[in-house]
């Protein structure tokens, strides 16, 4: 997929390590454009939008935060946030910050794990941006879907 | 050879344009030496116009207060400036209220020098200095918090309160092309004057901690600014009420030893609130000091314990573990370190107890 100037300003900022360490992109060679396109096209077969996913993300981490400690939800998720001081700028240049805390969230019946930061879910829901592959906080559109169990 | 002309002519103009821009911008950008004014005249600084004011003041020793290094997102680096540097910027809004923007507060790392600037900060921040130190030994404490400790090279003493932070410089790695600034609190005594010791736990993705735990090898070089931070022991309170989690621990143990160091006469307790066993350290440490010390109680609780954990002390949130402790705030004062949520629920448990805001203290980052 072709990549506008500030698309590419955008990825050689997140290569930079200049936002955090781990680069958001972590060893995938892919262009930006190219990572955000291809998860659109893991995402549609779902039936989801990247709102959806958001959302059930945004959901868990609130029961984590109005329960400290690790906590179960709905029965059968198990939840737990590590929270972290300090904030994070989102790399899309939009102003937007979020804190650099945690949420783990396991499905207990298939054992199932995924973990995100706060930056995630504004990542996912306004940018559609999952990070690239080999990044710590890298999962893939279908797997958010499997593990929070999200339907239509 | 008409589509040769055009493409050469094109080429020309393109190449005149490129070097209209690269003039235009070296004029425009270049803002000469530009002298910023602190205090009414206290010092006077020559600086390169161009860069934040926050650096800037910094390339001359003076360091502001910064735990995210310059991206806007802790809000500590206010300054006072006593002209117009221009409006608030929307990266400083969440920072600065509305009181503070009459009064002229903005952000040190939001504003450019681009002229002369007139600035008003705390007279206690020109005693921040800049030390260069060497890595002494490097202890993993759990899973993800390691011990650092540092031998001051030059200068080689510093004079700090129990409970205040340093500003720790990273270098480039990896990919990481840029070094930053984080604050961290210092967990060893202040009477030895020739170390610092720092408690860090590792944030995944955080450019600093990823230098600090994965990068930084005992006997390298690394520099701090400091001491900074309101967080030290203040007048009155019989008892002191410390509540800390995971690396908040630090500056607690800091002040605990000074406290004990100097024979104060304190009543203590120290809640240390963990999810399993495996978060918790320095627990033979501080029951060892409570053996020792009547005036010091430890009580580390779990708020997650498996049984694998075979823990047969205090069970629950911190705040609840809290609650059960303390029966009021008469003559109690509470110090807290740890992250955000915790000090928020530990507050809004102190304050049901009966603990007036000025009875709380904890440190803003």
């Amino acid at each position: 997929m072709k990549q506008g100037p500030d698309l590419k300003r955008i990825e050689d900022n997140m290569r930079s390590g200049a936002l955090a360490g781990h680069q958001f992109l972590g060893t995938d060679t892919r262009t930006l454009a190219d990572i955000i396109h291809q998860d659109q096209l893991l995402l549609e077969p779902l039936g989801l939008t990247h709102h959806n996913i958001a959302e059930r993300m945004r959901y868990f981490t609130d029961q984590a935060t109005e329960h400290p400690g690790p906590v179960f939800v709905d029965g059968k998720f198990r939840v737990e946030r590590e929270e972290h001081k300090g904030g994070i700028l989102c790399p899309f240049a939009d102003n937007v910050q979020a804190s650099k805390s945690i949420t783990q969230v396991t499905n207990t019946e298939t054992g199932e794990t995924v973990t995100w930061s706060d930056l995630n879910i504004h990542l996912i829901a306004e940018h559609g941006f999952y990070e690239g592959h080999g990044a710590p906080f890298r999962v893939d559109p279908a797997k958010y879907a499997e593990v929070l169990e999200i339907k239509v | 050879m008409t589509v040769l002309f055009t493409v050469l002519s094109l080429s020309v103009l393109a190449t005149i344009l490129a070097a209209i821009v690269v003039l235009a911008d070296n004029r425009l950008n270049n803002y000469g030496i530009c002298t910023i004014d602190i205090n009414d005249g206290a010092r006077s600084l020559q600086v390169n116009g161009g860069s934040s004011l926050l650096s800037s003041l910094a390339s001359q020793k003076v360091f502001i207060p910064s735990a995210c290094g310059g991206k806007a997102t802790c809000g500590l680096c206010k300054v006072t400036l006593v002209e117009s540097a221009g409006p608030v910027l929307p990266t400083e809004e969440p920072y600065i209220s509305e009181e503070e923007r009459e009064a002229g507060v903005r952000l040190s790392c939001q504003v450019k020098v681009k002229h002369d600037l007139k600035i008003r900060i705390p007279e206690e921040l020109f005693n921040i200095k800049q030390y260069r130190t060497r890595v002494s030994e490097i202890k993993p404490l759990t899973h993800d918090i390691k011990q650092f400790r540092f031998e001051l090279l030059e200068p080689q003493t510093i004079d700090f309160k129990a409970g205040q932070y340093v500003q720790v410089d990273s270098k480039p790695y990896d990919k990481v092309k840029e070094s930053v600034s984080r604050a961290y609190s210092i967990s060893s005594v202040p009477s030895d004057r020739n170390h610092i010791e720092l408690i860090i736990r590792l944030v995944p993705g955080g450019i600093c901690t990823t230098f600090l735990h994965q990068h930084l090898k005992e006997g390298d070089e690394i520099t701090f600014a400091g001491p900074f931070g309101q967080f030290y022991l203040h007048e009155g309170g019989d008892e002191l009420i410390f509540i800390a989690g995971g690396s908040g621990l630090a500056p607690i143990r800091s002040l605990v030893l000074d406290i004990l160091e100097k024979n104060l006469d304190k009543k203590m307790k120290f809640f240390f609130g963990a999810v399993r066993k495996r978060d918790l350290y320095y627990v033979d440490f501080f029951r060892d000091l409570e053996k020792r010390y009547e005036n010091f109680q430890y009580i580390p609780a779990l708020s997650g314990a498996t049984p694998e954990d075979e823990w047969d002390g205090e069970e629950g949130l911190i705040t609840d573990v809290v609650a059960r402790h303390v029966p009021d705030a008469v003559n109690r004062q509470a110090y807290l370190c740890g992250s955000p949520g915790m000090i928020n629920a530990c507050v809004q448990v102190l304050t049901k107890i009966g603990f007036g805001r000025d009875a709380i203290f904890f440190d803003e980052f």
